[in-house]
């Protein structure tokens, strides 16, 4: 297990240095609104983490959430 | 466990090592380096000796970069402004569809000559960091200004360069 | 925006828009300048399904309800600033887990709360962010009220764009401080329901995203949070022992967080994949695991459809039991469902539609979990495991505070006759 996860980490780390660096003119699809980390409206993602953060054991993640709740 | 486990998800850390060299923009006070292209309307291709004697802001941009929408106009009001002093504007669109770059430049009303994206390789030596792109070129043709990004509260800076530009003599 | 601009310049507009969807987003793309102020209000039904009668040994199973809506207001400020106000109401009705208690064959039964609880809860979230040459920085402060609960939270966060843009390094430090008044705390019928208690959570994240190819960006971070204080819930009890005694957990809680995400377009489809993965463990013994994948599809008429399908399983808590033969020599007791071993798949499909400033989205989505989903088997299943259902639809408007373009630069006249550059003689000095 431990090999096979060296292993796919070398790949990984190959295949990051064969890639060709992304010009500023070609981020024509990066800058698309379907690309963002976050997606719809009116803070869906803040709801919808709150939503399984009251039910889940698991928090964390790329960004800060508001205070807890008594959620039952 | 735990700790195999955790190594999986690091694993994906490798993927993320995707760092290459990079090419510098010119110096300041270095030559700009070859450009040619075809007008976006089409017609015989332009290169920036055409445009020697005058002060050229070179100014790289895409339909769908944000701050390049709002710099088009700007510009254009600049370049009116200047042009019986020497100054042009040189717009080189870098979208893949020149049908959409032509577009919006008729909507605009630009009035200042914008060319069709030029071969990749010869965007390179200008080490574009960022879209839009601005380099501003005196009578002689030699980068003096580079501008990266834009914001509207940039223009009297802009504004300032090209002055200074515009009062040397060639 | 004025009647002006949308007559004169087409074009402009339909590059805010393009550019609008997605206030402040800055992205790998290129440089922050989007002056929209933002309007939207969303509101979400979540239901929990009843237990079956079999877990709660034929009691009424029915159990929590929410009534979200969410008022959201983004506002820039010059080139520079933008300020973020988020308003959350909920009102919660419904039973919920009290304790788990053998049944007469051993299997674990769930008891609920018999009274119906009634809560609302109120969130004011508010955030200013500076946009800077190279990244960003933001100051969050947000309060959280309930009837019973109180929480004050405040974090700052800053992103650094750097190597052309093909990286983003984010970091944020936060602190939240909660208090609990449980109702009936302390009271005749509930003595051993803590009457008031608190606690600190401190949280740090730092993330670094690379734009791998033209068409692929991806995102690792990882976040830390620690928790000091009552941690435990008031108004759950633990079967020891053929006692009730009250819920109770260790006094701290060291969490950690490997996040993995990755969005991919495929042009030929007008389509985005999304790959959200998590890794989580903490100093209760709880490891948890979770995967999202999302397809973003582009389609006619300023239509999008995103089906999305979520799996996330987590092993239990080390002192958690669905009840107790015998006493714990640390005394940590919790029947909690949310701290047992699961897995839980989720589907969603959310629709959205662009018109003109406006966007309009609704969005469904079923949450079930069962031992059966878990990465491993899992002994002791919680009988209270939940299954609900979202439904949620939002509005929002967009308009820009752009000032009009100077006067003769975007009207839609024909394109005056240019000399081409070659015939114009330059002017000499």
């Amino acid at each position: 297990m431990k090999t096979k996860s060296l292993l796919l980490a070398g790949a990984l780390l190959l295949a990051g240095c064969g890639l060709q660096p992304v010009q500023p003119w070609q981020r024509e699809d990066l800058a698309r609104p379907e690309m963002a980390w976050e997606r719809g409206l009116v803070e869906e993602g803040a709801i919808r983490s709150h939503t399984y953060q009251s039910k889940e054991a698991a928090i964390g993640g790329p960004a800060l959430g508001g205070g807890g709740c008594g959620c039952n | 466990m735990r700790i195999r486990r955790a190594a999986a998800w690091l694993s994906a850390l490798g993927g993320l090592l995707a760092l290459a060299a990079q090419a510098a923009p010119p110096s300041l006070g270095s030559p700009a380096p070859e450009l040619r292209a075809e007008p976006l309307a089409g017609g015989e291709s332009q290169g920036l000796a055409d445009y020697r004697g005058r002060v050229v802001y070179l100014d790289f941009w895409a339909t769908w970069c944000a701050p390049c929408r709002i710099s088009l106009p700007l510009l254009d009001g600049l370049r009116a402004e200047y042009a019986v002093r020497g100054f042009e504007v040189l717009g080189v669109s870098l979208d893949e569809e020149r049908g959409k770059a032509l577009q919006v430049v008729r909507q605009l009303g630009l009035r200042y000559p914008t060319l069709a994206a030029p071969e990749p390789a010869s965007l390179l030596p200008f080490g574009i960091g960022q879209m839009p792109s601005a380099y501003l070129l005196d009578r002689q043709g030699r980068v003096r200004y580079i501008h990266q990004g834009f914001r509207r509260s940039d223009l009297p800076t802009i504004r300032s360069e090209i002055e200074k530009l515009l009062e040397e003599k060639s | 925006m004025s009647k002006d601009r949308i007559a004169t310049s087409p074009a402009l507009l339909a590059l805010s828009a393009a550019a609008a969807a997605l206030p402040g987003y800055s992205g790998p793309a290129q440089a922050w300048a989007d002056e929209s102020v933002e309007a939207g209000y969303r509101y979400s039904h979540y239901q929990e399904a009843a237990l079956p009668a079999s877990a709660t040994n034929g009691g009424p199973g029915e159990r929590y309800r929410v009534d979200s809506h969410q008022f959201h207001w983004l506002q820039p400020q010059g080139e520079a600033w933008d300020f973020k106000t988020d308003l959350m109401l909920e009102t919660m009705s419904g039973a919920s887990p009290w304790y788990v208690a053998p049944g007469s064959g051993g299997q674990a039964i769930q008891v609920l709360s018999g009274a119906s609880i009634q809560d609302r809860r109120a969130v004011l979230q508010g955030r200013a962010r500076q946009h800077l040459e190279q990244g960003r920085r933001a100051l969050s402060l947000g309060i959280s009220k309930e009837d019973d609960y109180l929480a004050y939270s405040g974090g700052v966060e800053a992103e650094w764009d750097f190597n052309q843009r093909r990286n983003t390094l984010s970091a944020g430090l936060g602190y939240s401080y909660d208090q609990l008044k449980p109702t009936d705390g302390g009271s005749a019928r509930f003595p051993d329901r803590i009457a008031k208690a608190d606690k600190d959570s401190f949280t740090a994240y730092a993330g670094l995203s690379q734009v791998l190819t033209p068409q692929t960006v991806a995102q690792l971070a990882l976040s830390y949070s620690y928790s000091d204080g009552y941690l435990s819930d008031p108004y759950k009890l633990a079967y020891v022992d053929a006692r009730l005694l009250p819920d109770n957990r260790p006094q701290d809680r060291n969490q950690w967080a490997l996040t993995g995400r990755l969005r991919h377009y495929l042009r030929s489809l007008q389509a985005a994949l999304h790959v959200d993965a998590r890794y989580y463990t903490d100093s209760w013994g709880l490891a948890s695991d979770s995967l999202e994948v999302a397809w973003v599809q582009k389609l006619p008429a300023d239509w999008r459809l995103t089906p999305s399908l979520r799996w996330y399983q987590q092993g239990h808590a080390n002192f958690y039991r669905p009840y107790y033969t015998v006493a714990r020599e640390d005394g940590y007791y919790s029947s909690d469902y949310r701290l047992s071993a699961y897995g839980a798949l989720s589907g969603r499909i959310a629709a959205e539609k662009s018109w003109r400033g406006f966007s309009f989205a609704a969005a469904v989505e079923a949450y079930e979990s069962d031992g059966d989903l878990a990465l491993r088997a899992v002994r002791d299943e919680s009988p209270g495991l939940v299954d609900f259902l979202v439904v949620s639809a939002a509005v929002s408007y967009q308009w820009s505070l752009a000032p009009p373009a100077p006067r003769g630069t975007s009207t839609l006249q024909p394109e005056p006759a240019l000399p081409t550059p070659v015939q114009v003689i330059p002017v000499t000095p």
